[in-house]
Formats: C-alpha cells, sequence, structure tokens
C-alpha cells in the first residue's frame, strides 16, 4: 500500500506541472553585517522551495522569486533572516546579525557558539545529507562524511547492532570506544540507532578536540555526537512534507571464483576425496560423463535475495508568534538480503518551541517514539569469533553460500522431518539442507520500543544572567522470542537425542528494559563590555541515572499442533516423572548506574579577534570509591582570528582562523559501551551458584579491587580553518590523544583463581592529522559544481603495558610502543617448488615446511584503520542535481578465513573450493601460489599470515541523481517544492579484499553477512 | 513573570544543595559482600560444594591423550589439537595455562573456606555441638584434601622430576593471596617442601577418617586419602610406602574393588556400566559427578558425541587398537564403539585418515540422562592400587608378585595371563602395557612414560606411523623436555617471582 501512495504522487507531478505558469522574476540584494560590511558566501534561498543561490563577493545576490514569497538568508554563525519579496525587484540590504545565542550553528556541546568564534574542533552535518537514504541507522550515511570518524559495519542485517564508530583512533582497550550521543541536550545510552528516524535530523556534529568535549568530562573522552532534531520556525505558516524512497537491496559481489559442480567433481577426482572420488558405479571414481551430468547448484540463490526497502515521512510544521512545532510521522520498512531478516519501524516525533512575549522565557519540548519489529539470524547476536558458532558450518547459515557443495541439489530438501529421516544427525553431507531449514525454521524476533523525552526551559534573570535546566529521559524495551520451531530439524534432532521426540522444540523469550534520566541545570552569564570584550561563563551541575532490568526464560518442548511463536500455546508442562525433560529456565537482573557533575566554562572574546576558552568539571561515577570516584577534567582553547587583522585586508584568503585546545576527558564506562557493565569492581563479591552435582554452591565471584578508577584521555590539538578567494574552504587539525589508566585485564598470579585482574594499567596514544577540503569549481546561475574530500591518518601505540607481550587469541599481541590489536603471525613463504607443501619464515627468516608458535612475529598490521576518508562532488544544473560520496580506508587488515577454507586441500571432498585450486602445485606447475592439494602440512596455515589480507578499500558510497521542480511550475498546485531522485549505496567498490564486503568492524568473520547494496528511487513533495 | 524568577532561582539552588549522591553511591541489587558470606556450617557446606566442582580431570584427559599416544587425528579434525600432537608446547600452550589455572583455583577456594571457617563459630552449649563439630572438621578434611590433591596435580605436571626433593616444585599456596593493589608474588617451592605440606593435610585427614564415613564415591572417601598417598609415593619412587598405602586401600574394601563376572560375549557387562556412569560404585576411588549443565568431557575427542556421526575430530590412535585387539579382551569391546570404521588394509588403505577411525568409546555420553557430552571424571580407581603395588613389587625384586599382580587384574579384564618376566625391564614394560590399556584416556599415561618410560625401554611415545607422518610427529624420547608441561605464560605475566624459574627447554 505504501509503495503505492508513492508512485501515485509521482504520477500526479507530472499531471501538476502542466497547470502551473510562470510568475517569477529576478530578485537582487544585498547581504551585510552588523558593521555593515558585505558578507560573501551567505544562502539565499526561496522559503519553501529549493531554489537557492549565494551571495557574491559583495554580498550581492540575485534570485528567481515571486512577490510574496519569503527569502531565507542564512549564514554560518549569523542569526538568520526571512524578508519578503515585494513589488519591486531590488530588496533593502540584509543585516546579518552575528549571534551567540541558539542562532548560531558550531554547536559546542552545552552551547552554540558563532562559527568565527568557535575555538574548537567540530565537524558539521546537515539533513541533506542524511535525509532520504535508505540506511536503518543514520550513523551509516555519515560514514566517509567527518575527517576522523571511523565508521565500520559488521554485518548488513536491517537493524543490526554491530556498527563500530571510533573518533581519532581507539580510545580504551576494553572500555567504551564509542563517542557520546546527545540528543537534543540530553546524552543518550543509545546502542544502536535503528529505532530513531534519520529522517527527522536536522543536523550531526561531531566534537573532536578536548576544547569541544572537556565538559563532557565523565563520558566525553571518545568524542561527543551532537544531534539536533528539525524544529519549526515562529511565524511561519503551516509546512507539510512528504518524503518516500523505494528501493531494492541486493548482495554485493565476491570475488572467490568458487567451483562450479563440474569442476569439483574434477578436482575432487583428482585429490581421490569426496562424491568424485567415488561416484561412480561400485564406489568407483566417477567418469567424465557422469561429472558432466552432474548438478550445478548456485547457492547464492538459496541463502541470498533481493529484498525491498520503503522509507516514508510526513512532517509537519508550523510556527506563531510565540510557539513552533515540528511533527514528523515515519514508517521505514527494509529487507535484508539474507531470507527471513528484515526490519520494520515506525516513529512519531513532536518538538515544541516556545517563548513568554517579553522572550525571557524560552521553552522546548522534544517527544520520539519509536517501535521496530525485526526478524534477524541468530547470527547477530553471537560472536563471530565464538568457535562453537561462527565456525560451525552446520548453524550458520551466512556460510551457506560458502560451504555447500555445487553439485548438491537444493530441491533433496522438504522439510525437518524429512531430513531427519534421510540424514539422521548432523554431518557435513547435510550442510546446505540444514543451513535451508535454519532459515527457515529458527525463529528470531526482536520488538523494540523507544521512548526519547526531554524538555528544557530558560528564563533570562537579567539581561545579563540566564538560568536554565534541561531533562531527559531515554527508554528503550526490546523483547525477544527465540525458537526452534517443532519442525526444524535441530528441534528433531535434539528430541530424537533428548528422549522428547514427541514434542521438539524450544522457544526462550527474553525482555529488556532500560531506563535512564539525565538532567542539568545552569546559570550563564553573557556580557558585551566596551563592544569589544565579550565575557560568557556558565556554571552547570548534571545528574544521570539509569535503570536497567531483564529477564526472560526458556522453556523445552513444544505441541506443534498449538504452537506459536511467543503466544504461549504448546508449551509442554514439566513432570516430576521425566525430570531430565521439559526443563524450563527463568533469568532476571537488574541494575543501575549513575553519574554526577558540576562544572564551570568560561569564555571570552576580544573583538571576534582573540578568543580564549576555559572549562574545568568535577565528575563521580558510582563504579569507583573513595579517592577515585571524582575525577577532575579541564580543558583551554583559544583561537585567534587572522582575517581580522588589518595585514590580511584584501587578502584573497577571505577567511583565516588559527584554533589550539588542550585538556583531558574521562571515560568511566570501562566495561564496553553499556553503562551498566562492571557495576561493583571495588568491591570482594560472593555469588550463589549451582555447584559440585548441580547442588547449591557458594563461591568468590569477584576480587575487589578499590584501586579501579577513571580512564583520563588527554588531548592537544591545532586547527585551521580557512576559505580561499571564496571558493575553496578547509580546515585542518592536527592532534594528540594520550589515555592514562588504561581499563585492562592486567595479569596476575593464578594463586589468586584467575590470570587477569580488571584494573587500570598502560597507556595508549593516537596521533593524527585529518583535513577538510572543498572547492566551488564552478558558481553560477544555472550551473553549480563543488568538489570535497576529507581525509585522516591516525596513529595508534600501546604504551606502558603491563606485560612486553599479552596474547589476544592466537594471532594477536598487545605490546608496547606497537598498534593496538596488532597481528602476530607466521609468515607465509609461499609453495616449495620442490614438493608442494607451504613454506614459511621460522622466527630467524629461515624458511621451514613446518612451522611452530614460536616463528610467529609482529606484524604491524591490526583490524583498525590508519587512513579513512572520502570526497565526493555537488552537481546542480536548473534544478538537476546529482552528487556521488566516495569513502575508503587503507592500512586495515582482516583475516579471510572464507577464503582459507575455499583454498584448503583438506576440505576437498567435504566443501566447496574456490578455481584457485586449478593452480596448485603440481610437479609440472611448480612455481606457483597454490600448494599442492596433497599438502601435508596446511594446518600451519592456522598461526600464518596467508590468509591475513588487506581489507583497504575505495567505495562509491553513495550517489544521486535528481530533480527539483521550479517552483514556477508549481505556483498553481497545492505543492510548494518537489524533488524527485535516484539514488544508490554502497554500489561500486575497488579492494583486494576477495569477500564480499571489505568492510566490517571484526578481525576475521566467517560468512558473515555483507552490508547491502540499495538502490531506491524518492520523491520529496512540500505544501 | 516575577514567579518564573522566583521557581528558577528555586530549581537552581534545589539542584545545587540537593545531594545527589544517589547517582554514585550505588549497591548493586544483591551483592552479597566477601566479609558476610560464610558464617554457618551451611554457608560452609555450599563453600565446599563450589570447591569440588572446580576439580578439573578434562583438560588433564584430553592434553595426555593427545600429546602422547592414545588418540590420533581424526577424520574430522578442522585444526583442532594439532599443536599438541605435533609435540608444539610452548609457554603459552593452552593445556598448560588452564590445568595451572584449574589448580589453583580449587586451591584458592579451598583455602577461602578453610580460613573463612575461623569466623563460623559453633555454640559450645548447644545440643548438637559434637555433631556441629564433627560437621565442621569434616568439610575440613574434605577442603585440605582436594587441596592437597590439587598441589599434588600441579607438581605432576610442573615438577621436572618427583623423585628429587630438592627440584622445583610448583607455589606452595597455604593461604588466601592478599587483595588487590597488594598482590602476591610467589615463587615456587621445591618438591620436599610442597610433599611436606601436602603431608600435613593428608596427616590431618587421616586424623578424622572417621568424619567421612557417609561420603559416597561421588565424594572424598578415606580410601582416596590412602590412595591418593598411594599414588604420591609410587611417583616419588617410595615403593614400600606406596606398597602399603596401595594394600590399605584395596583393605577398607575388603577385596580388589574390581567389578566380576565379566565375559567377552555379553552384551552388557558390569565393566561397562562403569564407562556409562549406570554402575558408578563399582571400581571406582572418587569420581567426579558430570550431570546436566556441567562441562562433558567427550568434548575432548568430538563436536556432538561419542560415535562416528558425532564429528570425532580425535579419535583412538591404531598404535592403542592394535594393543587392545591383540589382548582382545572386555576393554576392546567396551574403549571402542561399534561405529568405528576399522580398514582391515589399514596399512595400504588409499584415504588412511578417513578410512580408519577408531571411535573412542570409553566415555561414550550419559545416555541414561541424555547427556551425550557428559561423563563422570574417574579421579582414582581401584585398578590403580594393583598396578602400584606390582610396580612396588618389581622394585623390591618381586618379579612374581607382580606377574600374579598384573595377571589378577588381566584375568577380570578376560585377557589370557602373561608369563614369567624374565627381567626387571619386562615387567616394568608390562605393567606400563597394561596401564596403557586399561587406564586409557584417563589421564595417566603422560606421567607414565616418564616415569616408567626408561624403566621399561620404552624409548618415547608409541604412535602408528601412518597416524603421526603427516604431522611429522612420530618421535618423543621419553626423556623429552616437554614430558614436563611450561610455567604458564600467563602465570609469568603476573608472577615476576617465578619468572627466573621456568622449566628447561622452554
Amino acid at each position: 500500500m505504501k509503495s503505492k501512495f508513492t508512485w501515485i504522487f509521482t504520477l500526479l507531478l507530472a499531471f501538476f506541472i502542466q497547470f502551473s505558469f510562470a510568475q517569477e522574476k529576478t530578485v537582487t540584494g544585498t547581504v551585510v553585517d552588523d558593521a555593515n560590511m558585505p558578507v560573501p558566501g551567505a544562502n539565499v534561498k526561496v522559503e519553501g522551495s529549493s531554489n537557492g543561490v549565494q551571495t557574491d563577493f559583495d554580498g550581492k545576490f540575485s534570485i528567481q522569486a515571486s512577490a510574496g514569497q519569503k527569502l531565507v538568508i542564512t549564514y554560518v554563525g549569523m542569526n538568520d533572516q526571512v524578508v519578503t519579496v515585494g513589488a519591486g525587484s531590488t530588496i533593502p540590504p540584509v543585516v546579518l546579525k552575528s549571534g551567540i545565542d541558539l542562532g548560531g550553528v558550531v554547536v559546542e556541546g552545552y552551547r552554540t557558539t558563532a562559527r568565527p568564534r568557535s575555538n574548537v574542533a567540530v565537524t558539521t552535518i546537515s539533513s541533506e545529507t542524511i535525509e532520504g537514504r535508505p540506511n536503518v541507522s543514520f550513523i551509516q550515511s555519515l560514514q566517509g562524511q567527518i575527517p576522523g570518524l571511523n565508521i565500520s559495519t559488521g554485518s548488513g542485517s536491517p537493524g543490526s547492532a554491530q556498527t563500530s564508530v571510533i573518533l581519532r583512533g581507539l580510545g580504551s582497550l576494553s572500555g567504551n570506544t564509542e563517542p557520546l550521543y546527545v540528543i537534543d541536550g540530553v546524552p543518550s545510552n543509545l546502542l544502536n540507532f535503528r529505532t530513531i528516524n534519520g529522517n527527522d535530523i536536522e543536523s550531526v556534529s561531531v566534537l573532536k578536540d578536548a576544547g569541544a568535549t572537556s565538559v563532557y568530562g565523565n563520558r566525553g573522552a571518545n568524542g561527543v555526537i551532537v544531534v539536533k532534531t528539525k524544529r519549526g520556525s515562529f511565524d511561519s505558516g503551516l509546512k507539510i512534507r512528504y518524503s518516500g524512497v523505494t528501493g531494492f537491496t541486493t548482495l554485493q559481489d565476491h570475488h572467490y571464483q568458487i567451483m562450479s559442480g563440474q569442476q569439483l567433481l574434477t578436482l575432487e577426482r583428482l585429490k581421490g576425496s569426496g562424491l568424485g572420488a567415488t561416484g561412480g558405479v561400485d564406489n568407483t571414481p566417477m567418469t567424465d560423463a557422469e561429472i558432466a551430468a552432474a548438478p550445478n547448484t548456485n547457492w547464492q540463490d538459496v541463502f541470498f535475495r533481493t529484498g525491498i526497502s520503503q522509507d516514508h515521512s510526513l512532517s509537519f510544521s508550523q510556527g506563531s508568534k510565540n510557539t513552533n512545532s515540528f511533527v514528523s510521522l515515519g514508517y521505514f520498512e527494509q529487507d535484508g538480503i539474507v531470507p527471513n531478516t528484515d526490519i520494520k519501524r515506525i516513529s512519531l516525533r513532536s518538538n515544541f518551541t516556545g517563548k513568554s512575549s517579553n522572550e525571557k522565557f524560552n521553552y522546548t519540548t522534544n517527544l520520539y517514539a519509536g517501535y521496530s519489529r525485526r526478524n534477524e539470524l541468530e547470527a547477530e547476536t553471537r560472536s563471530q569469533t565464538d568457535p562453537t558458532f561462527a565456525g560451525n558450518v552446520l548453524q550458520n547459515p551466512l556460510q551457506g553460500m560458502l560451504s555447500s557443495l555445487p553439485y548438491l541439489d537444493p530441491a533433496v530438501y522438504q522439510n525437518g522431518r524429512q531430513l531427519f529421516d534421510d540424514f539422521g544427525q548432523p554431518s557435513f553431507g547435510a550442510t546446505p539442507y540444514m543451513l535451508m531449514d535454519y532459515i527457515k525454521n529458527i525463529y528470531n524476533q526482536y520488538n523494540e520500543v523507544k521512548l526519547l523525552f526531554n524538555g528544557s526551559a530558560s528564563y533570562k534573570l537579567t539581561d545579563d544572567l540566564t538560568a536554565g535546566v534541561n531533562g531527559g529521559i531515554d527508554f528503550t524495551e526490546n523483547q525477544r522470542v527465540f525458537a526452534r520451531l517443532p519442525q526444524s530439524y535441530l528441534a528433531i534432532v535434539s528430541a530424537e537425542a533428548g528422549g522428547y521426540a514427541d514434542f521438539p522444540g524450544l522457544e526462550t523469550q527474553s525482555t529488556t528494559r532500560d531506563f535512564s534520566f539525565n538532567g542539568n541545570a545552569r546559570l550563564n552569564y553573557n556580557k558585551v563590555i566596551a563592544d569589544k570584550h565579550t565575557i560568557d561563563a556558565s556554571l552547570m551541575t548534571e545528574y544521570y541515572k539509569a535503570h536497567y532490568k531483564a529477564n526472560g526464560f526458556t522453556t523445552i518442548g513444544l505441541n506443534s499442533r498449538t504452537y506459536a511463536p511467543g503466544s504461549g500455546t504448546g508449551y509442554v508442562p514439566f513432570s516430576a516423572a521425566t525430570p531430565n525433560l521439559f526443563n524450563r529456565t527463568v533469568n532476571s537482573s537488574k541494575l543501575e548506574a549513575g553519574l554526577f557533575s558540576y562544572f564551570g566554562m568560561f569564555d571570552y572574546d576580544y573583538d571576534s579577534k582573540y578568543g580564549l576558552g576555559v572549562s574545568v568539571r568535577r565528575d563521580a561515577s558510582y563504579r569507583f570509591v573513595q579517592d577515585n570516584q571524582w575525577g577532575t577534567f579541564w580543558s583551554v582553547s583559544g583561537r585567534w582570528n587572522l582575517d581580522r587583522e588589518k595585514f590580511m585586508e584584501g587578502s584573497t584568503i577571505t577567511e583565516l582562523k588559527l584554533r589550539g585546545s588542550i585538556g583531558t576527558a574521562g571515560n568511566q564506562n570501562i566495561g564496553g559501551e553499556s553503562p551498566y557493565a562492571l557495576p561493583n569492581l571495588s568491591r570482594a563479591l560472593y555469588s550463589t551458584t549451582t555447584g559440585y552435582n548441580n547442588q547449591p554452591g557458594l563461591v568468590i565471584s569477584q576480587l575487589a579491587n578499590p584501586t579501579i578508577q577513571w580512564e583520563t584521555t588527554s588531548q592537544a590539538n591545532i586547527g585551521v580553518d580557512f576559505v580561499w578567494n571564496k571558493r575553496v574552504r578547509g580546515t585542518v587539525d592536527v592532534y594528540r590523544k594520550y589515555t592514562k589508566d588504561l581499563f585492562q585485564g592486567v595479569p596476575v598470579s593464578a594463586i589468586n583463581g584467575q590470570y587477569l585482574l580488571n584494573s587500570n594499567y598502560g597507556n595508549m596514544e593516537n596521533k593524527g592529522i585529518e583535513a577538510l577540503l572543498a572547492y566551488d569549481i564552478v558558481k553560477g546561475q544555472d550551473f553549480n559544481l563543488t568538489i570535497s574530500a576529507n581525509g585522516s591518518y591516525n596513529r595508534n601505540r600501546l604504551k606502558n603495558q603491563p606485560t612486553e607481550n599479552q596474547f589476544l587469541g592466537d594471532v594477536q599481541i598487545q605490546s608496547n610502543d606497537q598498534i593496538a590489536f596488532q597481528y602476530y603471525t607466521v609468515r607465509y613463504a609461499g609453495v616449495n617448488p620442490s614438493n608442494g607443501n607451504a613454506l614459511y619464515y621460522d622466527a630467524n627468516g629461515t624458511l621451514t615446511e613446518n612451522s611452530v608458535a614460536a616463528d610467529r612475529v609482529a606484524t604491524g598490521k591490526s583490524p583498525i584503520p590508519v587512513y579513512q576518508g572520502g570526497f565526493g562532488f555537488n552537481a546542480d544544473y536548473k534544478g538537476f542535481y546529482a552528487s556521488a560520496q566516495f569513502t575508503f580506508v587503507a592500512d586495515v587488515w582482516r583475516f579471510d578465513y572464507d577464503l582459507q577454507n575455499l583454498q584448503d586441500p583438506t576440505s576437498i571432498g567435504t566443501f566447496p573450493q574456490s578455481t584457485d585450486q586449478n593452480r596448485a602445485w603440481t610437479p609440472d606447475n611448480p612455481n606457483t601460489d597454490i600448494p599442492s592439494i596433497f599438502a601435508t602440512n596446511t594446518a600451519n596455515d592456522a598461526l600464518s599470515d596467508r590468509f591475513l589480507r588487506d581489507s583497504s578499500y575505495l567505495r562509491l558510497k553513495y550517489a544521486t541523481v535528481g530533480y527539483n521542480v521550479p517552483s514556477k511550475f508549481l505556483d498553481q498546485t497545492f505543492l510548494s517544492s518537489v524533488r524527485v531522485y535516484a539514488q544508490a549505496e554502497n554500489f561500486l567498490t575497488w579492494t583486494k579484499w576477495r569477500g564480499f564486503d571489505p568492510e566490517s568492524n571484526a578481525a576475521s568473520t566467517f560468512g558473515g553477512y555483507p552490508t547491502p547494496r540499495v538502490f531506491s528511487f524518492g520523491v520529496d513533495l512540500q505544501f | 513573570m516575577k514567579n518564573l524568577k522566583k521557581i528558577f532561582l528555586l530549581t537552581l539552588i534545589a539542584g545545587a544543595i540537593y545531594s545527589c549522591d544517589d547517582a554514585y553511591e550505588i549497591i548493586q541489587p544483591g551483592e552479597y559482600a566477601e566479609d558476610v558470606a560464610i558464617l554457618t556450617l551451611a554457608d560452609m557446606n555450599l563453600a565446599l560444594s563450589e570447591v569440588y566442582d572446580n576439580i578439573s580431570g578434562e583438560d588433564i584427559i584430553g592434553f595426555t591423550s593427545v600429546f602422547t599416544d592414545e588418540a590420533a587425528i581424526g577424520n574430522e579434525n578442522g585444526g583442532q589439537n594439532l599443536d599438541e600432537y605435533r609435540f608444539q608446547v610452548f609457554a603459552n600452550n593452552g593445556y598448560a595455562s588452564s590445568i595451572w589455572l584449574d589448580n589453583y583455583r580449587v586451591i584458592n577456594y579451598a583455602n577461602r573456606l578453610i580460613e573463612a571457617s575461623d569466623n563460623v563459630v559453633l555454640d559450645t552449649l548447644a545440643d548438637d555441638f559434637e555433631d556441629q563439630l564433627q560437621e565442621k572438621t569434616r568439610i575440613l578434611t574434605e577442603a585440605r584434601v582436594i587441596r592437597a590433591f590439587s598441589h599434588f596435580q600441579l607438581l605432576t605436571y610442573f615438577s621436572t622430576d618427583l623423585k628429587n626433593d630438592s627440584a622445583l616444585g610448583v607455589i606452595l599456596m597455604d593461604h588466601v593471596p592478599s587483595s588487590p593493589p597488594n598482590l602476591e608474588q610467589l615463587p615456587r617451592s621445591t618438591n620436599g617442601e610442597l610433599f611436606a605440606f601436602i603431608d600435613q593435610d593428608l596427616d590431618y585427614a587421616q586424623e578424622n577418617f572417621s568424619t567421612l564415613a557417609n561420603n559416597g564415591v561421588v565424594l572424598i572417601k578415606p580410601q582416596f586419602i590412602l590412595g591418593l598417598r598411594a599414588r604420591i609415593a609410587a611417583y616419588r619412587g617410595l615403593y614400600p610406602e606406596a606398597l602399603a598405602y596401595a594394600q590399605q586401600t584395596l583393605d577398607i574394601v575388603q577385596g580388589n574393588g574390581l567389578v566380576t563376572g565379566e565375559t567377552l560375549t555379553a552384551a552388557t557387562t558390569a565393566y561397562r556400566g562403569v564407562w556409562t556412569d549406570t554402575n558408578i560404585v563399582s571400581e571406582v576411588i572418587f569420581t567426579l559427578t558430570r550431570p546436566t549443565g556441567k562441562t562433558g568431557i567427550v568434548g575432548n575427542w568430538f563436536f556432538n558425541g561419542a560415535s562416528l556421526a558425532g564429528g570425532p575430530f580425535l579419535d583412538m590412535s591404531r598404535s592403542l587398537y592394535n594393543q587392545l585387539v591383540e589382548n582382545n579382551d572386555v576393554r576392546l569391546r567396551v574403549f571402542v564403539d561399534n561405529s568405528s570404521l576399522i580398514a582391515e588394509d589399514y596399512t595400504t588403505v588409499f584415504d588412511y585418515k578417513n578410512a580408519d577411525v577408531i571411535v573412542i568409546d570409553k566415555y561414550p555420553g550419559n545416555t541414561a540422562q541424555n547427556l551425550p557430552l557428559n561423563n563422570n571424571i574417574k579421579v582414582m580407581r581401584f585398578v590403580e592400587m594393583h598396578f602400584i603395588k606390582a610396580e612396588a613389587q618389581v622394585a623390591a625384586g618381586d618379579l612374581a608378585g607382580a606377574l600374579t599382580t598384573i595377571n589378577f587384574v588381566r584375568e577380570k579384564r578376560k585377557a589370557t595371563a602373561l608369563p614369567a618376566f624374565e627381567n626387571a625391564q619386562q615387567a616394568w614394560k608390562a605393567i606400563l602395557d597394561e596401564r596403557r590399556m586399561e587406564l586409557s584416556f584417563e589421564g595417566h599415561r603422560y606421567i607414565d612414560l616418564k616415569r616408567l618410560g626408561t624403566l621399561a625401554g620404552v624409548p618415547g611415545v608409541q604412535r602408528y606411523t601412518r597416524d603421526c607422518t603427516p604431522y611429522s610427529s612420530c618421535d618423543l624420547p621419553v626423556t623429552d623436555y616437554r614430558f614436563t608441561l611450561p610455567i604458564p605464560l600467563d602465570e609469568l605475566n603476573g608472577n615476576a617471582a617465578i619468572r627466573s624459574q621456568q622449566n628447561p627447554g622452554y
């Protein structure tokens, strides 16, 4: 129904256009600042249309508009102005006042600042970049747009939470590394944004340096992302906007070159293993004719699909003299590219702003309610590194395409019962069929409710002194129903083995509720003295409290006749006569977290030429005790607006600002992203448990470490902002971040009952440079072309680690003065031309066929990219527009275990192979990169870097073409603006990585859920 | 508007004054502080339950089977245990690390219980004071025996030479280490110091034998304490003492402790029941239960269960199988699963790894309880006492006595009697071979090869050539340094005091 709606509108458009006729004229004017200096580069836009121009060097503009229309003039750092077009063709000079109040654009966290007067490193992305893109989470739309912000998505499952956002390098080893998200002034617990409607977002600002983040002292160490949602404006009529996007999601390409059924059977015959070697008459090798007649299945068609994606938003905004409101309704739906995965979301936002007639009292309320339902594979929530799962080809459908023999026929599978009757217990031979059953009959659905509510109010006590409060709640409820349906193969297998064959199946239901409150109160003093000295000082307190509740149960044994997922029907009751059958387990947990802070900020400006900012903050965390409970964080920042100096007058560099800041911020989420993890490490605790012989037990569950404390990140930053020749805009920042007292498991003697004790130990350094440049190549009446690029380099080093080399699993290590999470592997040397075995280097660099663990060496490579960035262009011509956004990451390494499986000679006969095996070593082909299919030592690959691959990539992340219907065509319709467009996400990728998707936040994957390629079409209408 | 002003001022003042302690002074619901955890006898019993629950046997058994010549690489192997099979053991070896940690964890829990018992004050005026005192003594006795046993397990794997009292042993841990930030770092003590400490605990236990009277085989009984002393003495080469303790252990059951009435034809036998856990009292001196929810020992060799279809990533070594076939007794029938693929032409068959899969069935899973991966861990069996006795007899030059002892066991297993030993080496070899079969997959072979290999003239691990050739791992002399495990890297990292005390070779 919804998609039909979209198309109906598109059709109507063509109709309306014919009825409209031109009544527009050319209007000219000048924009000046409060010192009566021209303002070049200001945006002039006809309200309610997409018709807009920029002022020239003299602040002049000319634009097509009709009498009675309103022109909105905006410029960064200045208050917006609205003027009405009269009968004439010129309008009086428009005076833009630079503002330090809410009209400013540089969001510095607790306040906003006019851009020329901002001392700090901030990058802001506006709504245009986010709207209408078919990403479940708006965060994904930011990828490659903000220098220094690395966004990597580990799963393309709709609504996946596996997105990592890291700003300016890793800030912690085992603690939280994600930035703090602040939505409309309220810090949020969000671990994902799947239930937030991205179309409601007005702007996203990324605060990077200490000058900006230190005032978020207790949570700001990894940077801060400030999200502002759309609001109405005062004195404006009702505006209705509809936007709809419909598209298709498809699988990205891979380059594994999987063998066809015939190729594989031939290889098996050669190897003497598998059907090719035994599938002939009387278990003899198959003949060429038999091989040619064998099936050839493309399992991609079974395990992946093309999905449909839709996004509809309807918003209303209006304002009277003293109030304004913005209300939006959203519906989003996306099918995953794996069958039986999808998300549906409905959302409502209502933002209200009001003020008293004397403008002394201001208040806002924001309400957001979102509800999403998604079906996910169980793999999504089970760790990729969990060997019992990720590598378990029998239970991970994401590997299905790469682990299913091409000469098997998918029609063999009918249902779970038939599969059990034909194949019995799980075995590799049943791999594809088990996975087909798994996708069909393992039920895993989540329902998530998200409520964000906040309000703020301020009152001007005097002209200079303002008091304000701001409070908000963030509530998330997540319900999961997981079931092995009674008809599923796995349920039948377990039931047959477990002695309850009549009632196979199990169901788990779980609910989590997460509630947090954040409130602050502030007193702000702002005074301009002698026209040149501006003082802005604030005192604030902040209070944060969060509550978590979870419970769930699992019941085994389902009656297939009455069972329906989540309904509670069909549960088989427990019977004392069969104590080991139909057991139910229940669980529950409850946690609290809290923070309290008071802090002050002081800013001084001299004539918009020099500025100084200072902040100091005292924070208490519930995690720490005694002397460690309170942390003090501070920052000092300054700037010099060189463009304001006499010697710069007349320069082609119209804006030039030098910024610098230094300061500290803290991280108390030492247990990861969750505010609840590791809540009481300072205390020794006992737990009641299930002890010996399943009798009750009592055990020490946690050693006390009263020394646990804040991780403190200090950061120094120097930046330059400039505009050259009105055409080139840019920002360059260099920084050094140094995190002290890293929270991690520090080795202790086993006499303590454990090898690692959670402690603060060691430091980590991130140094980097980042730049953002935009160049208006063509600026004209009809044609505009802007190119932009950004990039960053970050060098990560560990310092003062508790041990020289701390191993993380078998192939990663943490060492001093080396990059964090460095790979530590045996070096693969190629193929021994004399016998086809794999060759490795031992620790001394000598060739060996039998490498050992001691031959591993540090590689300098890690799964965290060193370089990242993006570039793109925007062009428009008479209402047509096109833009493209490329993103890249470089110097990032991951293990390609899928390739390893496809090149593993010991898997021949059991699993598919890559055609790479056709060039495997033979006596006639001694110089090759693929060991013999009879190689005896490929087990050594496990510790080697043979499959450690460069997953750098360059990707056309986003491309769009569209058309803004000129307003003259719309005058006589009820529409004020019409835009139609087509867009593509993840359209093209250049990479050496051979798998589906080089992008991931994990060091290795098995199969994995690639992020989809999405083609979509959209329409945007305003009434 | 005046009002608004006031409201604002009030709000601010309230915000500033209101004590916001509740935001950061948080005790989580259900926190159970250490100092009030163990206050009563009931608490002590609960804590003891957890001490027992942490005794591990799986790792020792798994490591021994793959590192020596009990297991071979199975047809479903996807890289599992290849390091150990190829003798690639370094300081970061996972088994070394877990054997070390598991035992120190048990010791830590036992010490916590022992120290906390001071807080459990009994009412001397209560009617049942004597019973309570007896109960408290019982708990402490069991805790101390477990502490002694764990120290000895550590010595078995980490001391270079158990027969040398001045050789380095392990860390002697007779107390609860102090809490952070004052973490303790302790060096290794000598074997002599450790044996003295173990003796103290076992002496205390022997004094309080009577308190253990009601314990079953899943708990510590007096015979385990005697049996442990026999094993310790044997490993130390103190054979007269070993003989005495072994005999005392057997005397307790007033017989031999072995099941009788075995036949070579019956489908189910009492001996089989020992391994399926349907007969948990026979043969066993001390066994650890592994009910639902606990670690499954079958997972040492199989992905899903003890059968060909259960994903054997390790199977029985051909050399052990050939030895079982040669003796052709009850053990062949019980230890090898029916689903095995036995290649008649195993010496020449083309795809040996897939064509000859000898499925280990010593741990068939607890089918009665639908637990395909779980079986009880047999920590000690009576049959070991017979072997210790035989060792002691050989050591004392009584070859005939040893032959009788060995043949007694063989007769119970329906094996043919061995002919008379011509010399001591032959006798040692017979004992080692018999132990290899009887105690296979029970975690003995590693220490047995180290202890008895040279005496028996067995040069090293005895793997079948087609098992081991693909992995270049056919030979490991019994004198190799790897017959002592490395002090784990994890311990060296956290304990500066031990860093200079790594075992030779690592």
